[in-house]
Parts: C-alpha cells; sequence; structure tokens
C-alpha cells in the first residue's frame, strides 16, 4: 500500500479531558475516508493534529510514508469546519489569494471554474449561499492539486440538494487523491465514503473499508453504516480502555486503498 | 417579571459578564483619577508661565532671580532660535537674552505685554537694564505645537488598532487558522499586514502635512519631509509592534479595543501632545520621557518646528523606538498563536 496517512497511538488531552485516546490507523490510495463520530468525539481535535494544526500530547503522526518532522503543506489541501469570510473579500479575491499562496499559474480562474462561481467573483464571500461558499472553499482547498484533502463536517449547514452537489463532487475529487472527512451525518457518509473510522469520547471503536464495516454488522448490507456505527458504537470503552479490543477486534487498523 | 425588568436585567448581565467590565466600570475610573491627579498635581500645565534664558555670561544671575517667583518655570536654553520657536508655538511665555552690552533683552510675544512688564521690574530690581521687545507670532502658533502631537496619535492609533485589533479580529473569524493550513510564511503575512497599514498611515501622514502647510502656516523642507517619514515609519513599527503584543496577549477584539480606549487618556497626557513633560511632578516626567510616544512627539517637533535634521541629534530619540520596536516585535513573534 502506497501509505498517505498513518496514526500510531495518537492521544490528546486538555487539563483533565482526555480529548483523545490512542488513536492509530493507516490510509493510503485515492479513496474517501469519513471519520464519524458524534458532535464532541474528538473528530476536529483529531482533524486539527492531522492537519498539522496541533501537537499531540502522545503519538506520532506519519504523512506519506514518512514521519512528520517538516509538515509537508504544499502536499496538502484543508477545509475548515468555519471556513474565514470577511465582509471585504470577494469571491474573486478569496480565489486570488489561494492561488498566489500555492503559487499557481490562472490558480484563481481555475478556483472559480470548479466552484462554478465565475459569475459571482465580485459577490463578498460572506453572501454567498452556503453551498456556493463550500464549493469555493473545496476548489481553492485542492487548486494546487493536493494528495490528501482534509474536509471538517464539510455537509454542516447545507440544505439536502446542496449535500446531495456536494457528495457527488466529493466523490469525483477522491478518485484522484485521499479525501478525510469528518461528519456526524451518518447517512450522508454512507453515500460517499469508501472508509470508515468511527470515533466515540476520543477512542476509534472500528475503522475500515465500508465493505468490511458493514459485513460485519448484522443486517449491515441492507441497514447500511448507520447501522454499522450503532453496532460497533454502542459498547461503550471504560475509563481504563478495558472494552477496546472488544470494539475493535472485528476490523483491522489498515485501510489500505480502499479501491 | 416584567419584560422590561428581564431586558434591564439581560442588558446589566451583558456588561457585568464581560471580561473587561471590572477594567472599564472599576478600574479605568480609578486609573484615570490618578492620572490626572499626578499630572496636575502642581497645578495647570499653563498656570505657571514659562521663561527661556538663553545661556550667556549673567545667564546664572537671572536665573536666580527667576527663582525667586513662583508664578514663572525658568529654564536655561543654548541659543536664541530655539527660544524664538517656543514663543511662536506659545509653550514660552518670555526669552531672555543677553545683549552684547551685557544688556538684557526680554522678547515677549503680543498678548504676553503686561506680563514682560512685570518680568522686567523683577529683573530690573536686581539690577538689569532690560529692554522689553514684543515679537509677532503666527496666529495659529499653538497648532503648531499641537501638530507633533496629533501626528504621532495619528500613527499610534493606526498601529494599535492596525495590528492588535486586526490580527485578533482575523484570529477569531478563523482567517490565520486558514492561513496555518497553508504553506504561506508567517513573515510573509506579517510584512504584508505592515506594509498594508504603512501605506495607509504614510498617506494620512502625508495629506495631514499637507492641510497644516496649506492652512496654519506650517513650514517644511525637502529633509524635514523626509525626516518626517523616516520617523513616521519608525513609530509605525513601534505601535504595531504593540498592537501584536495586545494581539498575543488577548483572546478577543473586544477586549483589545477596550485595552486600547482605556490606554488613550493616560498617553494624551503623558505623551508632551498637550503641554511639555516639565510641567509634570519630575519623578512622572522622568518616566515619561522613555514612552515611546512622547519621543515620537519630541522627534516630530524637533524636526517640524525647529528644523532640526542632524542624525546625531535625533539618534537618541531614533534610538528609544528603535529598542520599543525590537522588544515588542520579540516578545509578539515568541509568543504569537495563529489560533488557539
Amino acid at each position: 500500500m502506497n501509505e498517505v496517512l498513518a496514526a500510531q497511538g495518537i492521544s490528546q488531552t486538555f487539563g483533565d479531558v482526555q480529548a483523545l485516546r490512542d488513536v492509530s490507523f493507516r490510509f493510503g490510495g485515492p479513496q474517501l475516508v469519513a471519520i464519524l463520530g458524534p458532535n464532541g468525539a474528538g473528530k476536529t481535535t483529531l482533524l486539527d493534529i492531522l492537519e498539522g494544526l496541533r501537537e499531540p500530547t502522545r503519538g506520532e503522526l506519519r504523512l506519506f510514508g514518512e514521519p512528520v518532522r517538516r509538515y509537508p503543506r504544499r502536499r496538502v489541501g484543508v477545509v475548515l469546519q468555519k471556513e474565514f469570510t470577511l465582509d471585504s473579500v470577494t469571491t474573486g479575491e478569496y480565489a486570488e489569494l489561494f492561488a498566489a499562496i500555492y503559487d499557481v499559474r490562472d490558480g484563481a480562474g481555475a478556483i472559480l471554474r470548479t466552484a462554478r462561481l465565475a459569475h459571482r467573483a465580485r459577490v463578498s464571500v460572506a453572501r454567498l449561499s452556503g453551498g456556493e461558499a463550500q464549493r469555493l472553499f473545496i476548489a481553492a482547498a485542492q487548486v494546487h492539486d493536493p494528495e490528501l484533502l482534509f474536509l471538517d463536517e464539510p455537509t454542516a449547514r447545507l440544505d439536502p440538494e446542496a449535500r446531495r452537489e456536494l457528495g457527488v463532487w466529493l466523490r469525483e475529487t477522491s478518485r484522484h487523491r485521499t479525501v478525510v472527512m469528518t461528519t456526524h451525518d451518518l447517512r450522508e457518509a454512507d453515500k460517499v465514503c469508501d472508509s470508515a473510522l468511527f470515533l466515540v469520547d476520543g477512542a476509534i471503536r472500528a475503522q475500515g473499508t465500508r465493505t468490511e464495516l458493514l459485513k460485519a454488522t448484522p443486517n449491515g448490507e441492507t441497514n447500511g453504516l448507520e447501522a454499522a456505527f450503532f453496532h460497533f458504537c454502542s459498547v461503550r470503552i471504560d475509563a481504563t480502555g478495558d472494552a477496546t479490543s472488544l470494539v475493535r477486534a472485528p476490523m483491522a487498523s489498515d485501510m489500505g486503498d480502499a479501491r | 417579571m416584567s419584560a422590561f425588568l428581564v431586558l434591564v436585567r439581560l442588558r446589566l448581565l451583558d456588561v457585568t459578564r464581560s471580561k473587561s467590565m471590572f477594567l472599564f466600570f472599576v478600574l479605568l475610573p480609578l486609573v484615570l483619577l490618578c492620572v490626572v491627579a499626578g499630572v496636575f498635581a502642581e497645578g495647570h500645565p499653563f498656570e505657571r508661565k514659562q521663561v527661556l534664558v538663553v545661556e550667556s555670561q549673567g545667564h546664572a544671575g537671572v536665573l536666580r532671580a527667576l527663582a525667586k517667583a513662583p508664578e514663572v518655570r525658568p529654564e536655561r536654553i543654548a541659543d536664541a532660535a530655539h527660544g524664538r520657536t517656543a514663543l511662536r508655538t506659545r509653550v514660552a511665555s518670555a526669552v531672555v537674552l543677553f545683549e552684547s552690552d551685557g544688556n538684557v533683552r526680554l522678547l515677549v510675544a503680543p498678548y504676553d505685554g503686561l506680563f514682560g512688564k512685570g518680568l522686567a521690574s523683577l529683573l530690573e530690581s536686581e539690577g538689569a537694564v532690560v529692554v522689553v521687545e514684543t515679537v509677532g507670532v503666527p496666529r495659529w502658533g499653538y497648532v503648531h505645537y499641537l501638530f507633533p502631537g496629533l501626528l504621532t496619535f495619528t500613527v499610534l492609533l493606526a498601529g494599535l488598532f492596525g495590528m492588535g485589533s486586526a490580527m485578533v479580529r482575523y484570529r477569531e473569524n478563523l482567517f490565520l487558522k486558514k492561513l496555518a493550513t497553508t504553506p504561506l510564511r508567517r513573515s510573509t503575512f506579517v510584512a504584508a499586514q505592515l506594509s498594508a497599514r504603512g501605506l495607509l498611515v504614510l498617506a494620512q501622514v502625508t495629506l495631514m502635512i499637507a492641510a497644516a502647510w496649506g492652512f496654519f502656516d506650517i513650514t517644511l523642507t525637502a529633509r524635514s519631509a523626509a525626516w518626517l517619514m523616516v520617523i513616521t515609519v519608525l513609530g509605525l513599527l513601534t505601535f504595531t509592534g504593540a498592537g501584536f503584543v495586545l494581539a498575543c496577549v488577548f483572546r478577543t477584539e473586544t477586549l483589545v479595543v477596550d485595552t486600547i480606549s482605556a490606554a488613550t487618556t493616560p498617553l494624551v497626557l503623558f505623551s508632551e501632545i498637550f503641554f511639555p513633560l516639565d510641567d509634570l511632578p519630575r519623578l512622572l516626567a522622568q518616566s515619561c520621557v522613555l514612552l515611546p510616544s512622547t519621543q515620537m512627539v519630541r522627534l516630530v517637533r524637533a524636526v517640524l518646528l525647529y528644523g532640526e535634521t542632524d542624525l546625531l541629534r535625533l539618534a537618541p530619540g531614533l534610538a528609544i523606538l528603535g529598542a520599543w520596536t525590537v522588544v515588542t516585535y520579540g516578545t509578539s513573534l515568541l509568543s504569537f498563536k495563529w489560533h488557539r
């Protein structure tokens, strides 16, 4: 497997609160990986660490087969859960900024074309609809054609039509790169993801390709990823972590190339 | 409970739960009271009229005589030109010169004629022969004195708000966090912010100087204009550095804005904008000399009013501003966080 992203024993504590507990996984190849969990599960904290925005309290992060010493920002794209919007910044200027940062010739035009927003170039980003804005943020985050793309809750605040449209787009973009997205919307994730990682209370309850997870769930193939999530996550991990092996046993931690 | 009472309660809680509440409602009024008490401990700044005595043989005797009069504040100066500028800007009420024959020439502005006669009587009672000369002063004389202070204050606010408030706002709305996910260098971002702010402030200062020259009779040479730009840029660096420190310390834009607003009044009083520091109690005056705002006011005043363009004479002020810049940027770069 051509390893793209790997975590080994990552833990994160904030004072007395343990936000992540011994998180380990390995992804590789073009695929869409969904990190699924309820609000407060530690998804954003984990993503902050994977994006190089936070040093974990413990554990090691590997990117593109190597331990991260200097984060390879040019090979990674990021869409935050809440992207910045400045009233004074137009859609065209936003595109121009990210094209300039990644030093991509005609990048601004490419971003606007990809986001299908060329006709809205002079409109403030703050005035775009939720779907339009999300298209802009994702297009800007992949203007430099990154090998790895992170999306934090990309479907939040989108209407059903915009979600459907984004789903199609995510499928398309994940054919060329590894896309890691967090979401608490299990049904949306089920439609688009190749692999999934279930995170509850900062610990991984199960992980694997979508097919593997469904196979390991009673009636999983009929009821989908939502059923798999509740199947694996109904067992709570106690303070000593005793239940970890129990819930993890069915799944391997190596998702390899899911396709 | 009626809607009126609920609204009153909510408004009160809105204020009292604010982190800057203690600063604004408790600390600031007390601090301002202490500041005003300190500033005016020895009376109103213009209560005692300043008399400048040009160094020469016999100046010691004149200073001794003036020291007996509590209503004047005598000060020794090196040259008459300095004294004439002080008269023109209405900082001094009289200038004492010594003629070659040993007689005293007393220069006073038209509005200080009566004071000049009294001063002449005092000096004559000590045995001096005094000639009183009334000199013309421009209508906008005190505006000339105030202008360097206003210019400094413009740069100070631009620096503090432009860097402090903007950085925290950018952090709050996740602009900085987003940039941290890109290969953009931190130094590129800070330099871009400084450059943009610098261009705005230079345009602002140019406009102010043009207005002062066009409407308020302030004269300017090419050399002094160039020096003003240098001082403006250095001042801006210093004040943006201070703003940067605030951005590192405070988490919300509201707190930064409140803090800058609270600091404004003491800075206006302590930076020689309206009156010289000599009018303050000695210890306070000595401390305030080290403020970057005081140094910038003095540098602009030296260049603009006294025509000073000699690097060696401006160097001490420039060095103090430079030191502030190094300290504030050093502190900020060590403690700055793109996101929390």
